[in-house]
């Protein structure tokens, strides 16, 4: 991103963002949910998920990694995925037990970053939800959890 | 990450519609309370 455009007046969006991410499926005690692949955080339920940067704090800023990611192409998301080995996923705690992959497309907006393969935002909710695995039952737990669509296969077409 | 590439441009996204879906718990409907029998009006 060149000088000018970062101190450009940021371009103002009244729709969310759409991107393409993965998170891991666990058990917990209060039930299924999705935590991060790459941080350790459990996305919440009704209210959304926020950006909180160590160094940071929670604005965006765009030469940091900072905010949560998302793939534009579906695509890539799947590469990216199926090229992560499995133990390179955020140790869980100890009453959590991993129930596999979730894929899917999620919602993004406040302050963002438009990258070229995708995007981060300070905010995040689910907005569909694919279950490789097909386990119809954790589809279910997590459509009545998050209150989204969330299918018991992967996304073709 | 890396992965999803170069950064390109900042943008504000404030959305219209919110996209947290609404996922209160449902309460029970009020019970309605029972209609009273008319009185029967004198002829």
């Amino acid at each position: 991103m060149s000088a000018a455009a970062a101190q450009a007046r940021p371009e103002a969006l009244t729709e969310a963002l759409k991107g393409w991410r993965a998170w891991q499926v666990v058990e917990r005690r209060d039930g299924i949910c999705l935590r991060s692949l790459w941080v350790n955080v459990a996305w919440p339920a009704g209210r959304p998920l926020q950006s909180v940067c160590s160094l940071h704090g929670s604005r965006l800023v765009a030469w940091h990694i900072c905010g949560i990611h998302a793939f534009d192409d579906r695509d890539e998301l799947q590469e990216y995925v199926g090229r992560r080995p499995e133990p390179a996923l955020p140790r869980l705690h100890g009453d959590e037990r991993p129930l596999g992959i979730a894929v899917g497309r999620v919602s993004g907006w406040g302050r963002a970053i438009c990258h070229t393969r995708g995007w981060r935002s300070q905010f995040a909710y689910p907005y569909a939800l694919y279950l490789p695995s097909g386990d119809r039952g954790v589809a279910r737990a997590l459509a009545d959890r998050y209150a989204v669509e969330a299918a018991p296969f992967a996304p073709t077409g | 990450m890396a992965e999803i590439g170069r950064p390109e441009r900042e943008i504000d996204v404030r959305p219209l519609e919110n996209p947290v879906p609404n996922v209160a718990p449902v309460e029970a409907p009020p019970q309605t309370a029972p209609v009273p029998e008319r009185e029967p009006v004198p002829a």
